[in-house]
């Protein structure tokens, strides 16, 4: 057991690794952010939900500059674009910081995440399992490669405001929403929106991480480096499986998991409490 | 002029023979010493002795007989994390009679299940405790990082506190290191962990180059 310092609870060691393996598994093998995986997971074994998104944040900054690293090589950065949403986004995680601090003082932050998640996964959920049902039947998808890239600052600085105020709440990278972006926005190529959103994941969660540190206190060393470690072994296993497994199929039982999580999250809302006081 | 050939090699091993003696003295320091062994602590309590007169159930353990009174009803120690933040377990010392019923207007059947919970999750764990001069003594069993400075007790009277107890105690100097830095100083410990989990993140990046290559 590994006592979590910041939820005040303790926790199975070597669940805390496998949620890691997990998380790092699936955002491997489907090309998505961890912080959606680990906060659920988390949020199961016990830690309160502020805890358990702010130490995500953190997490989620050390994948994405791993993961930027590799995209910088092969030259998939583009900074001007970075910038305006990292500009937006650092506005947004600040405020996002700020509203986290006011739900858990009002009491209500445990509802407000549990919603926000109910409805993301849920959305998540069924976009996936009719992506994956649509390549499971063989059937084309819409594909979408607008050319030259056109920087729009105003709605670029919005994203990034928007998004990083979610990711403070709820401890997730932001990529699901920064990729769609750039490419629809800017009309960048996918593998350079992929980079760049890696880059703004990092300095935007960096800032989030030492605000949740300052104001909350709710970043917790070992639900930072325990689930992390974990993560990379996951990476290292869902990339070696990403060329053997049928992705469609994976996509399709994952996208059964997230709504099960969205269900029993949002069930978790209306539940009566057995116990009424918890430790 | 053979030493001189594998010199390069030896010098690698004794380097990598180094690191590995410092990381296990280091490993047993911070982790396996903090994490896997207790620490016990004895506790001596001035409390008023009474059994219950009507108890006759000889299969649980003495403290369980303790009462301040009859009319008064149930008598428990237990810590109280909120009062000192940093205690994980909480040592439920006193078992609640199964004859009571309310425990903080909970219900037995209520309080029963929160107590098998906890067990369960090994939060509370139950401790002979025996009576010497007068004193409440009993020890504590307590892994090493766990052990907060000050452990404060409180014994309850159904929401009443009747009496308050505090003792010192040393614990894991590095993990309280860190947690004061996070209590007191969060822009530090902040600033701090992005860079461990940032230089964490390019280490892995740098290995995974190395096996690519």
């Amino acid at each position: 057991m590994v006592y979590s310092i910041c939820a005040h609870t303790a926790v199975n060691l070597p669940l805390l690794i496998a949620i890691g393996v997990i998380a790092g598994f699936f955002s491997a093998l489907l090309g998505i952010g961890g912080g959606f995986i680990m906060v659920p997971f988390l949020i199961t074994a016990g830690i309160s939900s502020d805890v358990a998104g702010a130490s995500s944040v953190a997490i989620t900054c050390g994948t994405a500059f791993s993961g930027m690293l590799a995209h910088r090589k092969m030259g998939n950065v583009n900074m001007r674009v970075g910038l305006n949403i990292a500009a937006g986004a650092i506005t947004g995680g600040i405020s996002g910081v700020l509203l986290t601090k006011a739900l858990r003082i009002s009491g209500n932050f445990n509802l407000v995440i549990h919603l926000l998640f109910s409805i993301l996964l849920i959305f998540m959920g069924i976009f996936m399992m009719k992506e994956s049902l649509f390549s499971m039947m063989r059937k084309r998808e819409k594909s979408f490669y607008p050319q030259g890239a056109r920087i729009k600052c105003l709605p670029l600085f919005a994203v990034g405001f928007f998004v990083s105020i979610l990711s403070s709440i709820m401890g997730v990278g932001g990529g699901f929403a920064y990729v769609p972006a750039m490419i629809y926005l800017c009309g960048i190529p996918t593998k350079v929106a992929l980079g760049t959103s890696l880059s703004v994941i990092t300095v935007a969660n960096a800032l989030i991480t030492i605000e949740h540190a300052t104001l909350n206190k709710t970043v917790d060393p070992f639900l930072v480096f325990i689930p992390y470690i974990g993560s990379m072994v996951g990476v290292l296993l869902g990339v070696s499986l990403a060329n053997k497994l049928s992705n469609a199929t994976i996509r399709f039982v994952f996208s059964l998991v997230l709504i099960g999580i969205a269900v029993k999250s949002g069930y978790a809302i209306f539940k009566i409490p057995q116990i009424y006081f918890m430790q | 002029m053979q030493y001189l050939k594998y010199r390069k090699y030896i010098l690698c091993s004794e380097i990598v023979f180094l690191f590995f003696s410092i990381g296990t003295s280091f490993a047993e320091d911070l982790v396996i010493k903090p994490f896997f062994s207790e620490r016990k602590i004895d506790v001596f309590l001035p409390v008023e002795n009474r059994r219950c007169i009507l108890c006759t159930i000889k299969s649980l353990p003495q403290a369980t007989y303790i009462y301040k009174s009859k009319s008064v009803g149930p008598f428990h120690i237990y810590l109280q994390k909120e009062q000192f933040g940093y205690a994980p377990f909480i040592y439920y010392v006193f078992y609640t009679h199964p004859r009571d019923i309310y425990y903080d207007g909970l219900e037995k059947k209520k309080w029963e299940a929160f107590i098998r919970q906890k067990e369960k999750e090994e939060l509370y764990k139950r401790q002979r405790v025996s009576i010497r001069n007068n004193k409440l003594h009993f020890t504590f069993h307590l892994p090493r990082y766990f052990i907060p400075e000050k452990l404060k007790l409180t014994c309850f009277n159904g929401k009443k506190e009747v009496l308050s107890y505090t003792i010192s105690v040393r614990y894991c100097s590095f993990l309280s290191t860190i947690d004061s830095l996070r209590k007191e100083n969060g822009f530090v410990y902040g600033v701090a962990l992005v860079f461990l989990v940032i230089l964490v993140g390019a280490l892995y990046n740098l290995i995974l180059n190395i096996f690519k290559a």
